[in-house]
């Protein structure tokens, strides 16, 4: 390749990467994390579910025939069902929706029974319209993250569109990053620890840039498809084939087409249908089921699964009358290459195809996505702030080097001040407030380190108390489980709530013991140049 | 069995990292040919693509994780 092009191409890498590289850490980082955050967080965060074992199908299809009957007809229509999973609700959920309202409501209406799974005592009832129920469901420390990785809290589309545009330029920096080191099988394995700071970033951002391309250009992909199809991909695709008819492209390619109702009574047959669902595939989970025209002739029940040897989800058919109908994507029953390659891209960005084993590589992965714009940007301030002829000075590089450990520092303790919070309302503050504590406290805390990077800290102390913070939020998390709740890793007969406290300790030790480390590399590298610093 | 199958994928990886460490020519092909056996373990589990997927998605895990513990000093 010419060397020209080369330099345009490492132009384009090093401005991409500089533009972008506070956000794309904020988008990786919370990704990171919120591949871990449904089921395995939401079960820890959520004492209801720690104990959970299958619900009983009679019980669901008792439920269900009890509360319809409490119901206006309408509302029968359609009944969503969402089983205590860890993937949605932590409640056993029974929604009755009926899509043209009625006497009180114009849009979608929705009377929702929500019900403890451990004894099915109904803990909630709700009515209202069915966006407002989902929008103001219980959240837990886990959920607020995933949902922040999404679309940043900016609510959609804006922040649907900044995370899409975030995994194209991800792709982009993948790209041209592989082509801008085309030494690559000579750097395959050179990292040279015992060099000064600037060699060790240099040497762990090629590799990681080069072990984890295939995986960062993917996610890349997936979260540019992921972001961008329901707001720039649907409607083109509508403005193409359906003249702008989104409603009707909708209508073409549901998954779930509504039935006509012909108001002879027949019992769905709800017991059998998860019976048979669970015996053909014993190893996925059901997580959620919608009957459609219940106790019609020409009922409808479609169940959602995960996991199990198929790598997307699944949804299955099936008649009223319990007669298994078929299997097909969740995008619908739609034939071609092109929507099997499609419905791959969900597990491959979520990691949840195969267990907690591939979900632990997909989150160590993710961290690595999440420190190469950091590293990247290191190196580009280094380059500049050294030599004979720097274009920034001293001054200019501390205060950069402050607002990276304020932004992103800032955001890694923002997240772990969550869990540790998150044990304390579950013991001390009632449900049905949690979800005013989240944002709060996420933000604020958030905004309140990164305003520190206005004052002239030495960005070195600095970043070693950020450390330490974080490490102290995430060590408190299994001794204030301990003291306050009767569920935790000595007591609860959970493996997966013993195994997350443990493991909060011990990322917590992680964290306090580099902060040492630091000051130790401090003195040793960065000794010589201290009389330049500013510090307070 | 699932155990077993995963830790026995899980060593082939590391070997495999282990040998494209050492870059001469038979030792690179050795561990192809360590990584295919760590991938049959794994589609031994996961299914035919979510074996791969898992197969590739840890390879290149345990090599970024040789590269940062045994990382080289030198370029070759």
């Amino acid at each position: 390749m010419k060397s020209v092009t080369l330099k345009k191409l490492f132009l384009l890498h090093s401005w991409v990467g500089i533009v972008t590289a506070i956000l794309l850490f904020i988008v990786c980082f919370t990704g990171a994390l919120a591949v871990l955050s449904r089921p395995e967080l939401k079960i820890w965060a959520n004492p209801e579910l720690h104990q959970l074992s299958t619900i009983p199908s009679e019980k669901v299809t008792e439920l269900i025939n009890k509360y319809h009957q409490k119901v206006p007809e309408a509302f029968g229509e359609n009944i969503h069902v969402y089983l205590p999973t860890g993937h949605n609700t932590h409640l056993l959920t029974l929604l009755f929706e009926s899509h043209d309202g009625d006497e009180n409501y114009t849009e979608e209406a929705a009377y929702a029974y929500q019900f403890d799974p451990r004894n099915f005592e109904l803990v909630k009832e709700y009515y209202g319209t069915a966006a407002y129920f989902y929008e103001h469901r219980k959240t837990d420390a886990p959920s607020f993250i995933g949902h922040f990785h999404a679309d940043l809290h900016l609510g959609r589309p804006i922040g649907l569109i900044l995370t899409g545009f975030l995994g194209l330029t991800l792709l982009v920096s993948t790209i041209t990053g592989l082509f801008i080191h085309r030494q690559l099988i000579k750097e395959l394995f050179t990292f040279r620890r015992k060099k000064e700071l600037n060699v060790v970033v240099s040497d762990a951002h090629k590799i990681m840039g080069i072990w984890g391309s295939l995986f960062h250009g993917i996610i890349g992909l997936s979260g540019a498809f992921l972001g961008l199809a329901t707001i720039i991909l649907l409607p083109a695709a509508a403005f193409v084939s359906f003249g702008g008819d989104q409603a009707k492209l909708v209508e073409r390619f549901t998954a779930m087409p509504e039935p006509i109702i012909s108001h002879n009574y027949q019992a769905t047959d709800i017991n059998a249908i998860l019976i048979d669902a669970q015996t053909r595939y014993p190893k996925a989970k059901i997580v959620d089921l919608t009957v459609m025209a219940h106790n019609d002739t020409n009922a409808e029940v479609y169940l959602r699964l995960l996991g199990g040897d198929a790598v997307a989800s699944q949804l299955l058919q099936y008649h009223g009358n319990g007669e298994f109908s078929k299997s097909m994507s969740s995008l619908g029953d739609i034939p071609g290459p092109a929507i099997k390659v499609l419905t791959l891209l969900f597990p491959l960005h979520f990691g949840n195809f195969a267990g907690i084993f591939v979900k632990c590589i997909w989150a160590l992965l993710g961290l690595t996505t999440a420190l190469l714009p950091l590293s990247g940007m290191m190196m580009w301030l280094a380059k500049r702030s050294r030599g004979s002829n720097p274009t920034l000075s001293e001054l200019a590089y501390q205060r950069w080097n402050r607002a990276i450990i304020g932004s992103c520092g800032g955001l890694v303790l923002a997240s772990a001040i969550l869990f540790p919070a998150q044990v304390l309302l579950n013991n001390l503050v009632a449900v049905e407030l949690h979800n005013q504590y989240f944002g709060p406290l996420f933000f604020y805390s958030w905004l309140a380190w990164f305003l520190l990077a206005i004052f002239p800290l030495n960005y070195h102390r600095y970043l070693q108390v950020t450390l330490l913070v974080t490490g102290v939020s995430c060590m408190a998390v299994l001794p204030l489980n301990v003291v306050l709740s009767s569920s935790h890793a000595f007591m609860a007969n959970n493996l997966l709530v013993t195994v997350v406290d443990i493991s909060f300790f011990m990322i917590g030790l992680f964290g306090v013991y580099a902060t040492k480390r630091i000051n130790v590399k401090r003195l040793a590298l960065v000794e010589p140049a201290v009389h330049q610093e500013v510090s307070v | 069995m699932i155990f077993i199958y995963l830790t026995l994928a899980c060593i082939l990886l590391i070997i495999s990292s282990l040998l494209l460490r050492k870059a001469s020519t038979t030792s690179c092909w050795l561990s192809l040919v360590i990584f295919i056996a760590a991938s049959i373990c794994f589609i031994a589990v996961y299914g035919s693509i979510g074996g791969v997927f898992v197969a590739i998605s840890g390879g290149l895990l345990t090599n970024l994780f040789v590269a940062f513990i045994f990382g080289k000093t030198i370029n070759k």
